[in-house]
Protein backbone atom coordinates (compact mmCIF):
# COMPACT_ATOMS: atom_id res chain seq x y z
CA UNK A 1 0.00 0.00 0.00
CA UNK A 2 1.58 3.49 -0.92
CA UNK A 3 2.04 6.11 0.90
CA UNK A 4 -0.79 8.30 -0.88
CA UNK A 5 -3.28 5.15 -0.47
CA UNK A 6 -2.99 4.87 3.34
CA UNK A 7 -3.56 8.77 4.43
CA UNK A 8 -6.80 8.34 1.84
CA UNK A 9 -8.09 5.24 3.84
CA UNK A 10 -7.38 7.21 7.06
CA UNK A 11 -9.27 10.43 5.55
CA UNK A 12 -11.92 8.70 4.64
CA UNK A 13 -12.65 6.73 7.83
CA UNK A 14 -12.06 9.68 10.18
CA UNK A 15 -14.58 11.60 8.24
CA UNK A 16 -17.16 9.06 7.97
CA UNK A 17 -16.73 7.35 11.34
CA UNK A 18 -15.24 10.11 13.52
CA UNK A 19 -16.17 13.51 12.79
CA UNK A 20 -19.69 12.08 10.74
CA UNK A 21 -19.17 14.45 8.14
CA UNK A 22 -17.99 12.94 4.90
CA UNK A 23 -17.84 16.23 3.07
CA UNK A 24 -15.50 17.53 6.01
CA UNK A 25 -12.37 19.37 4.37
CA UNK A 26 -9.81 17.07 6.75
CA UNK A 27 -6.21 18.12 5.82
CA UNK A 28 -3.30 15.82 5.90
CA UNK A 29 -1.79 18.45 8.58
CA UNK A 30 -4.88 19.70 10.79
CA UNK A 31 -4.11 18.58 14.39
CA UNK A 32 -6.96 16.43 15.14
CA UNK A 33 -5.91 15.39 18.90
CA UNK A 34 -4.84 18.87 20.17
CA UNK A 35 -7.89 20.77 17.99
CA UNK A 36 -10.36 18.28 19.27
CA UNK A 37 -11.38 16.25 16.79
CA UNK A 38 -10.07 13.19 17.66
CA UNK A 39 -9.93 12.08 21.37
CA UNK A 40 -8.70 8.92 22.93
CA UNK A 41 -11.74 6.86 22.39
CA UNK A 42 -12.23 7.58 18.50
CA UNK A 43 -7.87 6.87 18.82
CA UNK A 44 -8.90 3.46 19.30
CA UNK A 45 -11.22 2.99 16.99
CA UNK A 46 -8.36 4.68 14.67
CA UNK A 47 -6.06 2.08 15.98
CA UNK A 48 -8.21 -0.89 15.38
CA UNK A 49 -9.09 0.10 11.89
CA UNK A 50 -5.07 0.42 11.13
CA UNK A 51 -4.89 -3.10 12.70
CA UNK A 52 -7.46 -4.70 10.57
CA UNK A 53 -7.37 -2.93 7.29
CA UNK A 54 -3.45 -2.07 6.90
CA UNK A 55 -2.23 -4.74 8.87
CA UNK A 56 -0.24 -2.75 11.30
CA UNK A 57 -0.33 -2.78 15.08
CA UNK A 58 1.24 0.61 16.85
CA UNK A 59 1.53 0.86 20.27
CA UNK A 60 -0.90 2.24 22.95
CA UNK A 61 2.15 4.32 23.99
CA UNK A 62 2.20 5.84 20.96
CA UNK A 63 -1.34 6.89 20.66
CA UNK A 64 0.36 10.21 21.76
CA UNK A 65 -0.12 13.47 20.04
CA UNK A 66 3.40 13.79 19.04
CA UNK A 67 2.93 10.50 16.59
CA UNK A 68 -0.91 10.73 15.98
CA UNK A 69 -1.76 14.34 15.81
CA UNK A 70 -2.29 14.50 11.76
CA UNK A 71 -2.61 12.54 8.86
CA UNK A 72 0.72 12.92 8.24
CA UNK A 73 2.07 12.14 11.30
CA UNK A 74 -0.36 8.94 11.50
CA UNK A 75 1.18 7.79 7.96
CA UNK A 76 4.69 8.48 8.80
CA UNK A 77 4.14 6.19 12.03
CA UNK A 78 2.47 3.32 9.58
CA UNK A 79 5.09 3.51 7.26
CA UNK A 80 7.56 3.46 9.77
CA UNK A 81 5.78 -0.83 10.53
CA UNK A 82 5.91 -1.36 7.22
CA UNK A 83 9.61 -0.58 6.27
CA UNK B 1 12.53 19.56 53.78
CA UNK B 2 9.32 21.21 51.86
CA UNK B 3 10.28 21.89 48.58
CA UNK B 4 9.36 25.20 48.45
CA UNK B 5 11.76 25.71 51.95
CA UNK B 6 14.78 27.68 51.54
CA UNK B 7 16.16 24.93 52.87
CA UNK B 8 14.82 22.86 49.54
CA UNK B 9 16.42 25.49 47.71
CA UNK B 10 19.54 25.57 49.70
CA UNK B 11 20.22 21.96 48.87
CA UNK B 12 19.61 22.18 45.08
CA UNK B 13 21.56 24.66 45.50
CA UNK B 14 25.07 23.05 46.92
CA UNK B 15 23.99 19.62 44.11
CA UNK B 16 24.11 22.05 41.34
CA UNK B 17 27.39 23.70 42.13
CA UNK B 18 28.77 20.10 42.62
CA UNK B 19 27.13 19.06 39.59
CA UNK B 20 28.83 21.67 37.39
CA UNK B 21 32.14 20.51 38.09
CA UNK B 22 31.93 16.66 37.42
CA UNK B 23 31.50 14.82 34.38
CA UNK B 24 28.23 13.56 32.51
CA UNK B 25 28.64 9.77 34.20
CA UNK B 26 29.25 11.06 37.85
CA UNK B 27 26.66 13.61 37.73
CA UNK B 28 24.35 10.84 37.29
CA UNK B 29 26.02 9.08 40.08
CA UNK B 30 25.95 12.97 42.26
CA UNK B 31 22.20 13.33 41.28
CA UNK B 32 21.29 9.61 42.70
CA UNK B 33 22.91 10.26 46.11
CA UNK B 34 21.65 14.00 46.37
CA UNK B 35 18.09 11.95 45.24
CA UNK B 36 18.70 9.42 48.22
CA UNK B 37 19.87 12.20 50.69
CA UNK B 38 16.51 14.20 50.31
CA UNK B 39 14.67 11.47 50.64
CA UNK B 40 16.42 10.21 54.22
CA UNK B 41 15.75 14.08 55.74
CA UNK B 42 12.35 13.10 55.22
CA UNK B 43 12.64 9.56 56.13
CA UNK B 44 15.52 7.27 56.43
CA UNK B 45 12.43 4.35 56.42
CA UNK B 46 11.10 6.03 53.03
CA UNK B 47 14.82 5.60 51.57
CA UNK B 48 14.93 1.97 52.51
CA UNK B 49 11.57 1.23 50.55
CA UNK B 50 12.27 2.87 47.65
CA UNK B 51 15.89 1.15 47.55
CA UNK B 52 13.91 -2.09 47.86
CA UNK B 53 11.56 -1.15 45.04
CA UNK B 54 14.22 -0.13 42.80
CA UNK B 55 16.41 -3.82 43.23
CA UNK B 56 13.50 -5.49 42.90
CA UNK B 57 11.66 -3.87 39.94
CA UNK B 58 15.38 -3.57 38.16
CA UNK B 59 15.81 -7.40 38.52
CA UNK B 60 12.35 -8.23 37.43
CA UNK B 61 12.64 -5.79 34.00
CA UNK B 62 16.22 -7.65 32.91
CA UNK B 63 14.38 -10.64 33.82
CA UNK B 64 11.12 -9.69 31.30
CA UNK B 65 13.97 -8.98 28.83
CA UNK B 66 16.22 -12.33 29.22
CA UNK B 67 13.27 -14.58 29.31
CA UNK B 68 11.14 -13.26 26.11
CA UNK B 69 8.52 -12.98 25.79
CA UNK B 70 8.75 -12.82 29.90
CA UNK B 71 5.03 -12.54 30.40
CA UNK B 72 5.47 -14.70 33.67
CA UNK B 73 7.84 -12.40 35.28
CA UNK B 74 5.63 -9.25 33.60
CA UNK B 75 3.05 -10.40 35.89
CA UNK B 76 5.00 -10.66 38.56
CA UNK B 77 6.32 -7.38 38.34
CA UNK B 78 2.43 -5.97 38.13
CA UNK B 79 1.65 -8.56 41.70
CA UNK B 80 5.03 -7.06 43.51
CA UNK B 81 3.91 -3.58 42.76
CA UNK B 82 0.32 -3.53 43.12
CA UNK B 83 1.24 -4.98 46.57
CA UNK B 84 2.91 -2.99 47.69
CA UNK B 85 0.89 -0.17 46.94
CA UNK B 86 -2.12 -1.52 47.85
CA UNK B 87 -0.24 -2.57 51.56
CA UNK B 88 0.58 0.82 52.06
CA UNK B 89 -2.32 1.98 50.84
CA UNK B 90 -4.71 0.23 52.72
CA UNK B 91 -2.46 0.05 56.08
CA UNK B 92 -2.70 4.11 55.65
CA UNK B 93 -6.56 4.40 55.43
CA UNK B 94 -7.88 1.19 57.04
CA UNK B 95 -5.46 1.18 59.90
CA UNK B 96 -6.38 4.50 61.47
CA UNK B 97 -10.23 3.76 60.73
CA UNK B 98 -10.12 0.11 62.57
CA UNK B 99 -8.31 1.84 65.55
CA UNK B 100 -10.92 5.00 65.29
CA UNK B 101 -13.24 1.78 65.44
CA UNK B 102 -12.19 0.03 68.10
CA UNK B 103 -11.61 2.97 70.14
CA UNK B 104 -15.29 3.75 69.96
CA UNK B 105 -16.38 0.62 71.15
CA UNK B 106 -14.71 1.59 74.62
CA UNK B 107 -11.34 -0.55 74.15
CA UNK B 108 -8.18 1.25 74.64
CA UNK B 109 -5.13 -0.49 72.98
CA UNK B 110 -1.50 0.54 72.05
CA UNK B 111 -1.31 2.13 68.82
CA UNK B 112 2.37 2.47 68.41
CA UNK B 113 3.24 -0.62 67.04
CA UNK B 114 0.72 -0.51 64.15
CA UNK B 115 1.17 2.88 62.61
CA UNK B 116 2.31 1.92 59.08
CA UNK B 117 3.35 5.11 57.59
CA UNK B 118 2.87 5.74 53.91
CA UNK B 119 5.81 6.53 52.31
CA UNK B 120 5.94 9.92 50.52
CA UNK B 121 6.16 9.84 46.52
CA UNK B 122 5.74 5.75 46.73
CA UNK B 123 2.14 6.26 44.18
CA UNK B 124 4.20 8.40 41.80
CA UNK B 125 7.64 6.05 41.84
CA UNK B 126 5.30 2.74 41.53
CA UNK B 127 3.86 4.16 38.37
CA UNK B 128 6.50 4.47 36.88
CA UNK B 129 8.23 1.42 38.05
CA UNK B 130 5.06 -0.32 36.00
CA UNK B 131 5.60 1.27 33.10
CA UNK B 132 9.02 0.85 33.04
CA UNK B 133 8.12 -2.93 33.29
CA UNK B 134 5.61 -3.01 30.68
CA UNK B 135 7.34 -1.38 28.03
CA UNK B 136 10.40 -3.36 28.72
CA UNK B 137 7.96 -6.47 27.89
CA UNK B 138 6.55 -4.81 24.79
CA UNK B 139 10.27 -4.43 23.66
CA UNK B 140 9.96 -0.67 24.02
CA UNK B 141 12.73 -0.02 25.74
CA UNK B 142 15.77 -2.16 26.90
CA UNK B 143 15.62 -3.23 30.62
CA UNK B 144 19.06 -1.43 30.38
CA UNK B 145 22.71 -2.59 32.12
CA UNK B 146 23.11 1.06 34.27
CA UNK B 147 21.53 -0.01 37.23
CA UNK B 148 22.38 3.83 38.81
CA UNK B 149 20.05 5.10 36.10
CA UNK B 150 17.58 2.73 37.08
CA UNK B 151 17.50 4.19 40.31
CA UNK B 152 17.54 7.66 39.22
CA UNK B 153 14.62 7.27 37.21
CA UNK B 154 12.63 6.51 40.23
CA UNK B 155 14.68 8.61 42.38
CA UNK B 156 15.25 11.73 41.15
CA UNK B 157 14.85 14.23 43.78
CA UNK B 158 12.61 16.92 41.96
CA UNK B 159 10.09 14.59 41.12
CA UNK B 160 10.55 12.39 43.86
CA UNK B 161 8.18 13.59 45.92
CA UNK B 162 4.74 13.90 43.57
CA UNK B 163 6.03 13.40 40.34
CA UNK B 164 5.80 14.80 37.15
CA UNK B 165 4.89 10.77 36.84
CA UNK B 166 7.70 10.47 33.68
CA UNK B 167 8.10 7.11 31.51
CA UNK B 168 11.49 5.47 31.14
CA UNK B 169 10.80 5.60 27.63
CA UNK B 170 11.72 9.61 27.73
CA UNK B 171 13.82 9.73 31.05
CA UNK B 172 16.55 7.01 30.88
CA UNK B 173 17.86 8.36 27.56
CA UNK B 174 18.39 12.03 29.24
CA UNK B 175 20.31 10.16 31.72
CA UNK B 176 22.40 9.12 28.92
CA UNK B 177 23.48 12.13 26.94
CA UNK B 178 25.14 15.31 27.78
CA UNK B 179 22.81 18.23 29.35
CA UNK B 180 22.72 21.47 27.60
CA UNK B 181 22.21 23.99 30.13
CA UNK B 182 22.10 27.48 28.07
CA UNK B 183 20.67 30.29 28.71
CA UNK B 184 17.24 30.41 27.54
CA UNK B 185 16.29 27.08 29.49
CA UNK B 186 18.47 28.30 32.56
CA UNK B 187 15.47 31.65 31.94
CA UNK B 188 12.46 29.08 31.21
CA UNK B 189 13.71 27.36 34.76
CA UNK B 190 14.13 30.47 36.72
CA UNK B 191 10.75 32.17 35.52
CA UNK B 192 9.00 28.41 36.07
CA UNK B 193 10.02 28.32 39.55
CA UNK B 194 9.01 31.99 40.29
CA UNK B 195 5.21 31.35 38.48
CA UNK B 196 5.28 27.98 40.86
CA UNK B 197 6.83 30.25 44.28
CA UNK B 198 3.43 32.64 43.15
CA UNK B 199 0.66 29.94 42.45
CA UNK B 200 1.77 27.79 45.44
CA UNK B 201 2.55 31.30 48.33
CA UNK B 202 0.75 33.63 47.44
CA UNK B 203 -2.34 32.17 45.90
CA UNK B 204 -2.60 28.15 47.40
CA UNK B 205 -1.88 28.56 50.36
CA UNK B 206 -3.90 31.77 50.85
CA UNK B 207 -7.04 30.13 49.95
CA UNK B 208 -6.33 26.54 51.55
CA UNK B 209 -5.87 28.58 55.22
CA UNK B 210 -8.62 30.63 54.29
CA UNK B 211 -11.32 27.58 53.96
CA UNK B 212 -12.61 27.30 57.46
CA UNK B 213 -12.33 24.04 59.26
CA UNK B 214 -15.97 23.81 60.15
CA UNK B 215 -16.95 23.16 56.31
CA UNK B 216 -15.87 20.05 56.62
CA UNK B 217 -17.43 18.86 59.99
CA UNK B 218 -21.23 20.94 59.40
CA UNK B 219 -21.28 22.09 55.90
CA UNK B 220 -25.17 22.83 57.11
CA UNK B 221 -23.68 26.01 59.04
CA UNK B 222 -22.97 27.47 55.69
CA UNK B 223 -25.46 29.46 53.39
CA UNK B 224 -25.64 28.11 49.60
CA UNK B 225 -23.06 31.41 48.23
CA UNK B 226 -20.12 30.07 51.30
CA UNK B 227 -20.29 26.76 50.64
CA UNK B 228 -19.99 27.76 46.51
CA UNK B 229 -17.39 30.24 47.06
CA UNK B 230 -15.53 27.71 49.63
CA UNK B 231 -15.84 24.68 47.79
CA UNK B 232 -14.60 26.74 44.53
CA UNK B 233 -11.72 28.17 46.75
CA UNK B 234 -10.74 24.61 47.54
CA UNK B 235 -10.56 23.71 43.71
CA UNK B 236 -8.51 26.39 43.13
CA UNK B 237 -6.53 26.18 45.89
CA UNK B 238 -5.84 22.68 44.84
CA UNK B 239 -4.86 23.37 41.37
CA UNK B 240 -2.43 25.74 42.58
CA UNK B 241 -1.24 24.25 45.07
CA UNK B 242 -0.16 21.09 42.78
CA UNK B 243 0.49 23.64 39.30
CA UNK B 244 2.70 25.76 41.98
CA UNK B 245 4.62 22.43 43.35
CA UNK B 246 5.31 20.88 39.65
CA UNK B 247 6.67 24.62 38.07
CA UNK B 248 8.85 24.63 40.63
CA UNK B 249 10.29 21.67 40.63
CA UNK B 250 10.43 21.59 36.89
CA UNK B 251 12.24 24.82 37.30
CA UNK B 252 14.76 23.11 39.33
CA UNK B 253 15.45 20.58 37.51
CA UNK B 254 16.12 22.16 34.18
CA UNK B 255 19.03 23.99 36.17
CA UNK B 256 20.64 20.13 35.50
CA UNK B 257 19.60 20.24 32.13
CA UNK B 258 16.77 17.79 32.39
CA UNK B 259 13.14 18.76 31.37
CA UNK B 260 10.63 17.48 33.52
CA UNK B 261 7.26 16.81 31.87
CA UNK B 262 4.23 19.38 32.17
CA UNK B 263 1.31 18.73 34.70
CA UNK B 264 -1.37 21.05 33.82
CA UNK B 265 -2.63 23.10 30.75
CA UNK B 266 -4.79 25.31 32.71
CA UNK B 267 -7.45 22.76 33.33
CA UNK B 268 -10.56 25.82 34.57
CA UNK B 269 -10.84 26.25 31.19
CA UNK B 270 -11.97 22.57 29.83
CA UNK B 271 -14.88 22.90 27.61
CA UNK B 272 -15.52 19.06 28.45
CA UNK B 273 -14.66 16.54 30.25
CA UNK B 274 -12.55 15.50 27.82
CA UNK B 275 -10.76 18.19 27.75
CA UNK B 276 -10.32 18.39 31.72
CA UNK B 277 -8.87 15.20 31.47
CA UNK B 278 -6.04 16.49 28.87
CA UNK B 279 -5.34 19.23 31.18
CA UNK B 280 -5.29 18.13 34.54
CA UNK B 281 -2.69 16.35 36.02
CA UNK B 282 -1.49 15.01 32.82
CA UNK B 283 1.44 13.01 33.59
CA UNK B 284 -1.50 10.82 35.34
CA UNK B 285 -3.98 11.24 32.85
CA UNK B 286 -1.58 9.76 30.12
CA UNK B 287 -0.17 6.84 32.46
CA UNK B 288 -3.92 5.78 32.87
CA UNK B 289 -4.63 6.18 29.46
CA UNK B 290 -1.52 4.13 27.91
CA UNK B 291 -1.85 1.47 30.72
CA UNK B 292 -5.38 1.44 31.94
CA UNK B 293 -8.08 2.80 29.36
CA UNK B 294 -6.11 2.00 26.09
CA UNK B 295 -5.64 -1.75 26.42
CA UNK B 296 -9.17 -2.37 28.12
CA UNK B 297 -11.19 -0.28 25.23
CA UNK B 298 -8.80 -1.57 22.40
CA UNK B 299 -9.89 -5.34 23.72
CA UNK B 300 -13.44 -4.40 23.21
CA UNK B 301 -13.24 -2.80 20.15
CA UNK B 302 -11.67 -5.71 18.43
CA UNK B 303 -14.18 -7.88 19.22
CA UNK B 304 -17.14 -5.41 18.74
CA UNK B 305 -15.89 -2.29 16.35
CA UNK B 306 -19.37 -0.36 16.98
CA UNK B 307 -18.85 3.34 18.10
CA UNK B 308 -22.36 2.90 19.53
CA UNK B 309 -21.72 -0.44 21.57
CA UNK B 310 -22.28 0.46 25.63
CA UNK B 311 -19.89 -1.62 26.72
CA UNK B 312 -17.45 -0.11 24.46
CA UNK B 313 -18.46 3.62 25.49
CA UNK B 314 -19.18 3.18 29.31
CA UNK B 315 -16.46 0.20 30.82
CA UNK B 316 -13.26 2.05 29.59
CA UNK B 317 -13.92 5.22 31.54
CA UNK B 318 -15.62 3.81 34.27
CA UNK B 319 -12.60 1.72 35.21
CA UNK B 320 -10.02 4.13 34.71
CA UNK B 321 -11.78 7.06 37.01
CA UNK B 322 -12.09 4.39 39.39
CA UNK B 323 -8.53 3.04 39.07
CA UNK B 324 -7.91 7.07 39.50
CA UNK B 325 -10.22 7.24 42.80
CA UNK B 326 -7.81 3.87 43.70
CA UNK B 327 -4.85 5.40 43.28
CA UNK B 328 -5.46 8.69 45.19
CA UNK B 329 -7.29 6.96 48.01
CA UNK B 330 -8.82 3.61 49.03
CA UNK B 331 -11.28 5.70 50.72
CA UNK B 332 -14.74 5.33 49.73
CA UNK B 333 -14.93 9.30 48.93
CA UNK B 334 -11.87 9.07 46.32
CA UNK B 335 -13.77 5.77 45.04
CA UNK B 336 -17.05 7.91 44.18
CA UNK B 337 -15.00 10.69 43.02
CA UNK B 338 -14.06 8.58 40.66
CA UNK B 339 -16.68 6.61 39.68
CA UNK B 340 -18.88 10.03 39.23
CA UNK B 341 -15.78 11.17 36.89
CA UNK B 342 -15.98 8.23 35.01
CA UNK B 343 -19.59 8.45 34.89
CA UNK B 344 -19.70 12.20 33.59
CA UNK B 345 -17.07 10.84 30.79
CA UNK B 346 -19.25 8.20 29.62
CA UNK B 347 -22.62 10.95 29.93
CA UNK B 348 -20.18 13.53 27.34
CA UNK B 349 -19.56 10.47 24.75
CA UNK B 350 -23.52 9.58 24.90
CA UNK B 351 -24.34 13.13 24.24
CA UNK B 352 -22.55 13.14 21.21
CA UNK B 353 -23.35 9.72 19.52
CA UNK B 354 -24.64 10.08 16.27
CA UNK B 355 -24.23 14.05 15.62
CA UNK B 356 -21.51 15.15 13.09
CA UNK B 357 -18.31 16.30 15.52
CA UNK B 358 -17.47 20.18 16.07
CA UNK B 359 -13.93 20.64 17.72
CA UNK B 360 -14.82 22.56 21.22
CA UNK B 361 -12.55 24.98 20.21
CA UNK B 362 -14.99 26.21 16.81
CA UNK B 363 -18.42 26.06 18.71
CA UNK B 364 -19.83 29.92 19.36
CA UNK B 365 -18.30 31.55 22.35
CA UNK B 366 -21.65 31.52 24.56
CA UNK B 367 -21.25 28.05 24.29
CA UNK B 368 -17.67 27.39 24.85
CA UNK B 369 -18.93 29.59 28.18
CA UNK B 370 -21.38 27.61 29.33
CA UNK B 371 -18.72 24.40 28.25
CA UNK B 372 -16.58 25.82 30.66
CA UNK B 373 -19.00 26.55 33.44
CA UNK B 374 -21.17 23.25 32.96
CA UNK B 375 -17.44 21.20 33.42
CA UNK B 376 -15.77 23.03 35.81
CA UNK B 377 -19.49 22.64 38.08
CA UNK B 378 -19.22 18.71 37.77
CA UNK B 379 -15.91 18.66 38.04
CA UNK B 380 -16.27 20.40 41.83
CA UNK B 381 -19.22 18.13 42.65
CA UNK B 382 -17.32 15.44 42.39
CA UNK B 383 -14.76 16.93 44.22
CA UNK B 384 -16.96 17.66 47.70
CA UNK B 385 -16.78 13.81 47.79
CA UNK B 386 -13.03 13.39 47.23
CA UNK B 387 -12.27 16.54 50.33
CA UNK B 388 -15.35 15.50 52.81
CA UNK B 389 -16.28 12.25 54.35
CA UNK B 390 -19.28 10.54 52.22
CA UNK B 391 -22.24 11.63 54.69
CA UNK B 392 -20.38 15.23 54.57
CA UNK B 393 -20.91 15.20 51.36
CA UNK B 394 -24.12 14.26 51.27
CA UNK B 395 -24.76 17.14 53.71
CA UNK B 396 -22.98 19.42 51.62
CA UNK B 397 -25.16 19.19 48.39
CA UNK B 398 -28.22 18.94 50.73
CA UNK B 399 -27.81 22.46 52.51
CA UNK B 400 -26.27 24.24 49.14
CA UNK B 401 -30.22 24.16 47.98
CA UNK B 402 -31.28 24.65 51.32
CA UNK B 403 -29.63 27.24 53.20
CA UNK B 404 -30.19 29.74 50.90
CA UNK B 405 -29.83 33.09 53.15
CA UNK B 406 -27.85 35.88 52.03
CA UNK B 407 -24.29 35.77 53.37
CA UNK B 408 -21.17 36.86 51.35
CA UNK B 409 -18.61 34.79 52.05
CA UNK B 410 -14.79 36.09 53.06
CA UNK B 411 -13.72 38.45 50.57
CA UNK B 412 -10.18 37.01 50.53
CA UNK B 413 -11.82 34.31 48.32
CA UNK B 414 -12.27 36.68 45.61
CA UNK B 415 -8.86 38.55 45.91
CA UNK B 416 -6.78 34.92 45.39
CA UNK B 417 -9.03 33.51 42.89
CA UNK B 418 -8.68 36.63 40.61
CA UNK B 419 -4.85 36.78 40.71
CA UNK B 420 -5.13 32.65 39.59
CA UNK B 421 -7.73 33.37 36.81
CA UNK B 422 -5.35 36.19 35.73
CA UNK B 423 -2.14 34.46 35.20
CA UNK B 424 -4.14 31.36 33.72
CA UNK B 425 -5.88 33.95 31.58
CA UNK B 426 -2.16 35.32 30.35
CA UNK B 427 -0.89 32.17 29.91
CA UNK B 428 -4.03 30.80 27.93
CA UNK B 429 -4.44 33.33 25.40
CA UNK B 430 -0.49 33.99 24.82
CA UNK B 431 -0.87 30.15 24.04
CA UNK B 432 2.55 29.56 26.34
CA UNK B 433 2.86 29.24 30.35
CA UNK B 434 5.94 31.08 29.67
CA UNK B 435 4.36 34.03 28.12
CA UNK B 436 6.04 36.18 30.05
CA UNK B 437 9.28 35.97 28.59
CA UNK B 438 8.27 37.13 25.59
CA UNK B 439 7.05 40.97 27.45
CA UNK B 440 9.44 43.85 27.03
CA UNK B 441 12.39 44.05 29.76
CA UNK B 442 10.73 46.20 31.70
CA UNK B 443 7.64 44.78 32.17
CA UNK B 444 9.04 41.37 33.07
CA UNK B 445 11.52 43.49 35.83
CA UNK B 446 8.22 45.12 37.02
CA UNK B 447 6.67 41.58 36.77
CA UNK B 448 9.97 40.23 38.50
CA UNK B 449 9.85 42.83 41.36
CA UNK B 450 5.74 42.44 42.71
CA UNK B 451 6.41 38.90 42.45
CA UNK B 452 9.30 38.17 44.63
CA UNK B 453 7.33 41.25 46.82
CA UNK B 454 4.36 39.22 47.50
CA UNK B 455 6.34 35.94 47.81
CA UNK B 456 8.61 37.22 50.25
CA UNK B 457 5.09 38.87 52.01
CA UNK B 458 3.12 35.94 52.15
CA UNK B 459 5.98 33.79 53.09
CA UNK B 460 6.27 35.45 56.92
CA UNK B 461 3.15 33.78 57.97
CA UNK B 462 5.23 30.74 58.97
CA UNK B 463 6.05 27.52 58.74
CA UNK B 464 5.25 26.81 54.89
CA UNK B 465 1.89 24.43 54.30
CA UNK B 466 2.82 20.65 52.68
CA UNK B 467 2.13 20.13 49.11
CA UNK B 468 -1.41 18.56 49.20
CA UNK B 469 -0.33 15.90 46.51
CA UNK B 470 2.63 14.93 48.50
CA UNK B 471 -0.21 13.05 50.73
CA UNK B 472 -0.95 10.53 47.92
Amino acid sequence: MTENEIKEKLKTYICIEIIKNKDYPLTDDETMMSGGLVDSFSLVHIAVFIEKEIGVKIPDTDLSVEKMDTINLMTERIMQELK
Amino acid sequence: MNVQSLEFFGFAAVVLALYYVLPMKKQNYLLLIASYVFYITLSYYFAIILLLMTLGNYLLGRKIEKEKPGRKWLLVGIGFNLMVFCFFKSAHFFVPEILSFISRLGLHIQTGSLKIILPIGLSFYILQALSYLIDVYREQIPAGNEPANFALYLAYFPKLTAGPIERAQTFLPKLSKQRVVDNKLLSRSFTLIIIGLVRKIVIADTLMQAVPAGLFKNPSDFSTMELVAWVTALLVGIYNDFCGYTNIVRGISGFFGIELSRNFNHPLFSRNFTEFWNRWHITLSLWLRDYVYFPISRALVRRNPSRNNPVNIALPPIVTMLASGIWHSFSPGFITWGALMGLFLVAERSLSLGRPLVPPGKKPPLRQFLGIIVTVSLAITAGIFAFFTIPNALQFLKSLFSNTAWVLPDSRVFLMIIPSLVVDIIQYRGKNELVFLTYPLFIRALLLTVALTAIFLFSQGGIPAPFVYQGF
